[in-house]
This record gives structure tokens, C-alpha cells and sequence, in this order.
């Protein structure tokens, strides 16, 4: 495929977001914030050139594979690490410069990082004596701080004494305490086991709504959670911050196929773009007409320019499967199914579009088995264009 | 995992047990059976019964053994201390001065404890710094020869905590002191009781610095025992021997229980 | 410690924009300085009281010592005691620390204490035990004896330089034992299962899958073992035979016995140059085998 692939303009800072959000004074800022190690020839760079702001009371996810930069991220917020060139700020101060204990951050990591030698309300009260807290107020803050994860009755155990899940909301219980305006989690639910994390994932949403003012940094590589929890997400690749935008829209219309395809799962076909007027796109797969949606995006505009490479993104349960021969749809063979109780994955190999392969989830009850002929339609609303990057 | 026959099992474990049981089984309990015995003429000690022990805790003796004692506890805990600090705070360190600090620290397990103690005879029998002749040139030579395990123990355990401790406590707020008093030392208790004793052990084995160095006065209990083999007191010189051990082991449990649960 | 993951320490970001880490170097420093004074000083002390003279140039000495036939008799019999007994050391830690590893039995643990508790005893205990062992008029010679009808038994080594390494073989195995345990645990138990499953007799097991993951540690254990029998003062001492002098002793004797000083400062400086040597061959080694003990991991996410 020659020629420059069909682009989509990339804004930095984007300014959609579900309700109304204060950027006058964001409670985070990243200001080309680059982070390397080592000298001379051996420099790596663990984050490049990374900006972001995030507004007070807004969840921010960064996700993105291992190796991508996040933590790093994270980290040079917290003051772990500190930045090559760029700056952070948190409100209108500078903290670049300033050491973690005077940030006033809340942190929770993967591995929950406990004092093992103290027990639960001894852990919990640690920021607030750290920061001089009254006595006669620590006790309070405590209690509080241990209601609002549910671990009231656990204050005189030790850390070994608890199960993962305890220990999570424990150290989520020691950073709320000290009443943070910024809450940093990197990867908080990775060491749990599936159901776990289904219920910590409910209760994680739970506080947000109970600390609307807490603006919140989120690290996963878990698609799942990111869409559970945050605002907007910021997804990253290769140290860099690579798309950034809210839940919905990155979900709906993914500027990028590697978005695309990290996010959720998708089908991506390669095909050419044969015109596009105003948000509706004709282009042809092996040949083929097939109709499809080319959404613009809230600021910019996008041209979409004619015979030009791209990928039609189609989710699995947007793929309809029909009769071989129905109106509109395209014939196809099934070649494997994988029953998965609820729903079944079947991957097709669509004839009409030169044996290109497509997943499609279908209801549970579905029997039909390799080998069959099927018709296969894609809803124009369902087929997002996706840049080739 | 290796031997899957019982027969090749039983054998391999048979010749094992012979091993174990000669090397290391029969001299600790030879000593033992020495110091009970009068006379060991023939195949098993005869005329036992604890008179050896009594003399070897009669008054010259048992001032051997609280020389020892003293010198294992003051050694120790300047060693420990010293260790410490330097462990500490070379980790911090930039990375020249880090790598200056183990090699120097560990040098005396390079230098046979001989040499070490011809070294403090001639640097410390003269002015302005005069320690010949006390009780101190011993304990300096005990100290500089542990220093070396102490601070390799801590150093061990330092690389082995997880810095996720250090980062969680600085976010709360910490400053540099809590966290060294509050998190670092209290997670590192454990390999500081363990450097406690091994330093104590060693101290009271100790025989190639302290035959260099010691005065009159100030005889350890290894020096003594030297003393007694030498002039061919054999038995209450494996008394000596096995109350030595009984005192370390004592003093081992004694700093186990100091270290807490 | 139930949750907690072990993580490499974090690389720290170059110095673009750090402040000089005054405060390290400040509170390293003083530990550092009572070392060198206490410890590096009086090495240092040594050197030049080995060129100490009255008769002006101070190589009097070293070649009055180095050309004496007891000195060199001396220095043989110390690399010749060392070898051996680092070779006996390697042979009795090897077998143990297999057996201790891949053939399980209830009370494993509580040998591995005991050979680790060796490690805490003086020396010359050792050969004070063999005396009323392995001695001329020991237990072992008295039961061979009764049983062979003859006036003596046939033992007759604790005098010589085969005492000697009997004693230090048994003392420094444990130095062997514990690295190349720590090298064994750490093969997953499931390589030798296949193996085994694969048609391998235990000795090819042996052969082509445990001994090549435990070579570093061998070799770690083995020149610490050889290191510190070189240095080895106690053992020695005890058995007070005249034909078995090793360097350490021989300083010792020079220096309190005869009261050379000088001379047992060349003598001393000569061992401390042979130790360092291969004190520092044995870290640079350790360091290639391990890819560097204190190499700064760069944790990439």
C-alpha cells in the first residue's frame, strides 16, 4: 500500500468530557515531562515528551502495555523519579523539584507495600503522624479513613494476617488518609484473582463517587478497568502518550488501530477508502462496496482522502451473522467456534473479501460448527475507519 | 528427583551419614567427651566426671571467659554500629564512593587476622595513639576483623528490602529520619540480629589477631587454650574448649530473644 | 510477608538536574575514615616496617627473609596445604550439598543447620578433636590396635601437612556447602523429572543438568575456600609440628616468639599481597559469572 495513510488530527488536551470540568487550575499537570536513564550512548528513555493535564475530582486511566511508559509516569508525579527535562505540577505549584513527602499524594501499589512490623491502624496512621497531625485527631481520621473501605473491625491486625483483597483496601484506606487531592494507583488490582477483582473493581467506583474533589491517576494494562473506572483515557505506546480522549469516544471511534485493537478487542480490515462525505464513508474491502461510519472528531476536522489505505473497525458483537445469501450481507465460512458459555467467538473467513478473517461473538444457543456457509453483515453504524497508523 | 530406587536412595544416604557423622559429628562430640574424661587411652575416654569443668571455671579460667565475653559484646556491638552506618549510608552514596566503601569494608576477610594484628602491634604501640598493652588493641583487632561481616550482612539485607516501603512512607509524608527509624531499621532487625551473632561467634573463636596483641591482662579464652595445649593440659583444655562453646550458643540465644519474635 | 513482590531497586535518573548528593558522601565518610585509619593504616604501618633497618637500606630485610630456606619452605607448604585441602573442600561439599539438595529425608533441615553451625566454631577445635582421635595415642589408632593385636596403630599424621588439611577439609566444607545449596534450590525440580523421564540416569542428570547451573557457585565457594586456608592461623598453631609451618604461623613466631618485628612485617606483606591477589581475582570473577551484583536494574515501566 502506498501513499500516506489516511490521518486523523490528534489533539493534545481534549477538552470533551462528560459534564462540566474546571481546567482553570488542573489538579495535575505534565509538562513535556521526559524521563531517561543511563549516559551518553546508553540512554533509554522510559517516558518521552509526555503532557497531560487532569482536572480536580477527574480519574485519569494510562494504559497501555508493559514497557510503555506508564509507571514512569506515575512515579515522577509521585517523585520517585525524577524527570530529565519537563516539569509536573500539582495545582499551581511546581513540585518538579520537591521531594515525595512534601507533595501531599496518596499511593497505592501493586504490591501494596504494608509495614509488615505495624499493625493495620498503625499503618493507616502513619501519614498522619508523618505530618504532625494532633493526637487527639489521629484517632478519628483513622476510624475514618478505615470506614470508607470497610476494614473498621481490622484495626489491630497485621499485615500477614490478611487476605490480598484486605490488604488492597488497607493501603487504599493509608493513602485516603491523609486526605490526598491527588490519589495515584499504579496497577492496584493485578495481584488479585479474577472475582476479586470484579468486586474491588465495584467498590474502587464506589469511592470515587464518594470523593468527588479527588482527582485520581489510574495505571493499568487492563482494558476492563479503564473503562469500569476512569473519565478519559490516556493510552501509551512505546513511552509516549499515543491517544487521549474520553471513555466513550475512544470506545466508539478509535483514532488509531493500535487503540483500536488494545482497547476491546476489534476486528480491523484492511481496506481503501473509496469516498467520504460528511460522516458517511464508502470503502472497499477485496474489491467489495461496504458502508461504514467516519466520525469527526469534537475539534478539528479529518479529511479523509480517496483510495488511500485504512482499517474498518468492527467489534465482535457488532457482526451479525445471517442466512448465506441475505439481503446485504456477504458470504462467508466459519472455521472455528469457541463456546464460552454465555456467548460463542466464531471466526469467519469471508469469501467475498478475499478469505480476510473476521471474530464474531453470537449468542450461546448458536450450534453452528466449521464448514458452514453463512452470510455476514457489518451495520454501517457498527464500522468505524480507523487511520492505518 | 534424582534417585528413584529406594536401593540407590538407602545407599547414597548411608555413605552420606558416614560423611556427615566423621567430619562433622565426631569432633564436636569428641571435645565434649574429652573435657568429661580423666584419661583417653584407649578406644572410648575413661575416668569421666566433671572435674574438669570445675577447674576450668576456678578464678584464671573463668577470667578467660569474661575477657572473652566482654570483648565479643564490646567488638560486636561496635561492629554492628559502625556496619551499619556505613551500609546506611553508602547506599545513598554516589556510586564511586559506594563501591570505594565495600571494598574497604571488606578487606579484612582478604587479610589473614595475623597480619592484621603485627599491623595494630606496630601502629598502636607508640605514641600519639598508644594501645598496646590494654585490653583496647584487643577489642580494636576483634572490631576492624567483624566489621567486614557485619557490614556485609547489612549491606545483603538493605539490597534485599523492597523499596516500595521507603517510596510508600516518603509519599505519606515522611522525612528522612522516620523513615530510617520507623521503617528501615525495624524491617532490618532480623539480619541485624543475625550479624549480632554471627559477630559474637566469631569474636569468641577469634585466635590469630588477639595471640599478637593481647597483654598480660587481658587474656581470651582462646589464648588460654593455646596456653593449655601447649604445655600438654589436653582435657582441661577441651573443657575450656566445650565451655566456649556453651557460652556462645548462650550468648547466640541471649541476642535471638534481644532481637524479639 | 504475604504480598509483598520482590523488585529490583529502581534505577535512578541521570544527574541533569540532581543536586550533588552531598549528604550521602557527608554520612558515609566518617565509618569510612575509622577504617582506613584503624584498619588500612597499620597494613600500611606494616610495609614500611618491613623496610625498617638500622643498616641503612631497608631491602635488608626482605632479602634476609625472602632468601631464608625456612621461608620458602614455608611458603610452599602454605599454597601446597591450601590447594589440597580447597580440592578436598570442593569433593566432600559437592557430594553434601547434592545429597542435601535432590535426595530428601526427614531431618535434612536439621543437618543443614549443623554443617551451618560450623561455621561459627574456632578452628583449632577441630584439631584439638583429632588429637584425641586421629592421634598417635588417639581413639582411632587404640581401636585398630585392640583389634589388629599390634603394640600402635598405623595413624601417624597429625604431624604432617596431612593433619593439617584432614583438619581444614573438615572446617571450610560448609564454606563449599552453602553457596552450592543455594545453587541447587534454585533449579526448578521439574528439569531433573523430565530428564529423568527422558531416559537420563541419575549420573547424566547430573552431568548435563545440575552441574552446569551450580558452576559459579562451585567456583565462588571454592576460592573463598581456597582464600581463607591460606589464611588459616588456628589449625595450624594447634598441631605444633615442626615440619608444618605455614606463612601466618611463621609470622607469629617471628614476631612474638623471636621478636623480629621487621622480619615478620615481610613476611606479612608478602601473604597480604598473595590474599588481596586472589581475594580480587575471586570478586572480578564472581562479578563476570553473576553479570555484576550491584548492577542497577533499569526497570522499564
Amino acid at each position: 500500500m502506498s501513499g500516506t495513510p489516511a490521518r486523523r488530527a490528534q489533539p493534545s488536551h481534549t477538552t470533551a468530557v462528560r459534564g462540566v470540568t474546571d481546567f482553570s487550575a488542573p489538579a495535575i499537570t505534565f509538562d513535556r515531562v521526559t524521563v531517561g536513564y543511563g549516559r551518553g550512548k546508553g540512554v533509554t528513555h522510559a517516558l518521552i515528551d509526555f503532557n497531560l493535564r487532569v482536572g480536580r475530582g477527574e480519574t485519569v486511566a494510562l494504559l497501555g502495555p508493559s514497557g510503555s511508559g506508564k509507571s514512569t509516569a506515575l512515579k515522577a508525579l509521585a517523585g520517585f523519579v525524577r524527570p530529565t527535562s519537563g516539569s509536573v505540577r500539582l495545582g499551581s505549584r511546581d513540585v518538579t523539584d520537591l521531594p515525595p513527602a512534601k507533595r501531599g499524594i496518596g499511593v497505592v501499589v501493586q504490591s501494596y507495600a504494608l509495614f509488615p512490623h505495624m499493625r493495620v491502624a498503625d499503618n493507616v496512621a502513619f501519614g498522619l503522624r508523618s505530618q504532625r497531625v494532633p493526637r487527639a485527631q489521629i484517632g478519628a481520621r483513622v476510624a475514618e479513613a478505615l470506614d470508607m473501605v470497610g476494614m473498621s473491625a481490622y484495626g489491630k491486625r497485621l499485615p500477614r494476617e490478611l487476605s490480598g483483597g484486605q490488604q488492597q483496601r488497607i493501603a487504599i484506606a493509608r493513602a485516603l488518609a491523609i486526605r490526598p487531592s491527588v490519589l495515584l494507583l499504579d496497577e492496584p488490582l493485578a495481584a488479585l484473582d479474577a472475582r476479586l477483582r470484579e468486586s474491588m473493581l465495584g467498590e474502587l467506583s464506589r469511592l470515587r463517587a464518594a470523593l468527588p474533589d479527588t482527582a485520581m491517576l489510574y495505571v493499568t494494562h487492563d482494558q476492563s478497568e479503564a473503562l469500569a473506572l476512569a473519565d478519559r483515557i490516556a493510552v501509551m505506546r512505546n513511552s509516549r502518550l499515543a491517544d487521549i480522549d474520553t471513555v466513550e469516544n475512544l470506545w466508539k471511534w478509535p483514532p488509531s488501530s493500535f487503540t483500536a485493537e488494545f482497547l476491546g478487542g476489534a476486528n480491523l480490515l484492511p481496506c481503501t477508502v473509496t469516498r467520504v462525505i460528511g460522516t458517511s464513508a464508502l470503502v472497499s474491502i477485496g474489491g467489495v462496496p461496504v458502508t461504514a461510519t467516519a466520525p469527526q472528531p469534537d475539534i478539528g476536522h479529518v479529511e479523509w482522502e480517496s483510495d488511500l489505505p485504512a482499517f474498518l473497525c468492527v467489534r465482535p458483537h457488532a457482526v451479525t451473522l445471517t442466512a448465506p445469501g441475505a439481503r446485504g450481507s456477504f458470504s462467508a465460512r466459519i472455521v472455528s467456534t469457541v463456546w464460552r458459555g454465555s456467548t460463542t467467538r466464531i471466526t469467519l473467513a469471508v469469501d467475498d473479501f478475499e478469505g480476510v478473517q473476521v471474530d464474531a461473538d453470537v449468542s450461546g444457543h448458536d450450534q453452528r460448527g466449521p464448514g458452514t456457509v453463512v452470510g455476514v453483515q457489518f451495520p454501517s453504524d457498527g464500522s468505524v475507519l480507523v487511520p492505518a497508523t | 528427583m534424582l534417585l528413584w530406587t529406594r536401593r540407590s536412595r538407602a545407599l547414597i544416604l548411608g555413605v552420606f551419614a558416614v560423611v556427615v557423622t566423621v567430619v562433622f559429628v565426631a569432633p564436636i562430640a569428641t571435645v565434649i567427651a574429652a573435657a568429661l574424661a580423666g584419661s583417653w587411652t584407649g578406644p572410648l575416654p575413661s575416668d569421666l566426671g566433671g572435674r574438669n569443668f570445675a577447674t576450668a571455671l576456678s578464678d584464671e579460667n573463668l577470667a578467660s571467659l569474661t575477657v572473652s565475653l566482654q570483648t565479643a559484646f564490646v567488638a560486636g556491638a561496635l561492629a554492628l554500629v559502625v556496619g551499619t552506618w556505613a551500609a546506611l549510608a553508602a547506599r545513598e552514596a554516589p556510586t564511586w564512593l559506594r563501591r570505594i566503601t565495600d571494598a574497604v569494608f571488606h578487606l579484612p576477610i582478604a587479610i589473614p587476622s595475623v597480619a592484621i594484628g603485627l599491623g595494630l602491634l606496630i601502629a598502636f604501640n607508640s605514641r600519639p595513639l598508644l594501645l598496646g598493652g590494654t585490653k583496647w588493641i584487643v577489642i580494636l583487632a576483634h572490631t576492624i576483623l567483624v566489621l567486614a561481616f557485619t557490614f556485609s550482612t547489612v549491606s545483603a539485607a538493605l539490597d534485599r528490602l523492597d523499596p516500595a516501603y521507603r517510596q510508600a512512607a516518603e509519599s505519606l509524608g515522611a522525612g528522612p529520619t522516620r523513615v530510617l527509624l520507623r521503617i528501615t531499621l525495624p524491617l532490618l532487625l532480623p539480619a541485624l540480629g543475625a550479624a549480632a551473632g554471627l559477630s559474637i561467634a566469631l569474636s569468641m573463636g577469634e585466635l590469630g589477631a588477639t595471640v599478637m596483641v593481647y597483654p598480660a591482662t587481658w587474656k581470651t579464652l582462646p589464648v588460654s587454650i593455646f596456653g593449655l595445649t601447649d604445655r600438654g593440659q589436653v582435657f582441661l583444655a577441651a573443657a575450656d574448649t566445650t565451655l566456649l562453646l556453651a557460652v556462645t550458643l548462650l550468648a547466640l540465644l541471649v541476642v535471638g530473644r534481644i532481637r524479639g519474635r | 510477608m504475604t504480598a509483598t513482590l520482590e523488585r529490583p531497586p529502581a534505577a535512578t535518573a541521570p544527574l541533569s538536574r540532581e543536586p550533588f548528593r552531598w549528604r550521602g558522601i557527608a554520612w558515609t565518610l566518617p565509618p569510612l575514615l575509622l577504617v582506613l585509619g584503624f584498619a588500612v593504616y597499620p597494613m600500611a604501618r606494616v610495609l614500611t616496617e618491613s623496610l625498617d633497618s638500622e643498616t641503612g637500606s631497608g631491602l635488608d630485610n626482605w632479602s634476609r627473609v625472602l632468601g631464608s630456606e625456612l621461608f620458602r619452605t614455608a611458603l610452599w607448604r602454605t599454597v601446597q596445604i591450601a590447594a589440597l585441602s580447597t580440592l578436598g573442600c570442593v569433593i566432600v561439599g559437592t557430594f553434601l550439598a547434592l545429597v542435601l539438595a535432590f535426595v530428601p529425608f526427614t531431618g535434612s533441615k536439621v543437618v543443614g543447620r549443623l554443617i551451618d553451625a560450623v561455621l561459627s566454631l574456632p578452628s583449632f577445635l577441630i584439631t584439638l578433636a583429632f588429637t584425641f582421635l586421629y592421634g598417635t595415642a588417639g581413639a582411632v589408632n587404640a581401636l585398630i590396635a585392640r583389634i589388629t593385636g599390634d603394640a600402635d596403630g598405623p595413624l601417624n599424621f597429625l604431624g604432617t601437612p596431612l593433619g593439617v588439611i584432614a583438619a581444614e577439609v573438615t572446617f571450610f566444607t560448609p564454606f563449599v556447602v552453602r553457596p552450592l545449596l543455594a545453587a541447587f534450590t534454585q533449579i526448578p525440580r521439574e528439569q531433573l523429572d523430565v530428564a529423568a523421564s527422558l531416559g537420563a540416569s541419575p549420573l547424566r542428570v547430573l552431568r548435563t543438568v545440575v552441574m552446569p547451573e551450580a558452576w559459579p557457585a562451585l567456583l565462588a565457594g571454592g576460592s573463598l575456600v581456597l582464600l581463607l586456608t591460606l589464611n588459616e592461623f588456628g589449625i595450624v598453631l594447634f598441631t605444633g609440628a615442626k615440619d608444618v609451618v605455614t606463612l601466618p604461623v611463621l609470622i607469629y613466631t617471628r614476631g612474638i616468639v623471636t621478636f623480629d618485628l621487621p622480619g615478620a612485617a615481610v613476611i606479612a606483606t608478602v601473604q597480604v599481597v598473595l590474599s588481596l591477589t586472589l581475594y580480587c581475582t575471586y570478586r572480578f570473577v564472581f562479578a563476570t559469572l553473576t553479570g555484576g551484583s550491584r548492577a542497577a536494574v533499569d526497570e522499564k515501566v
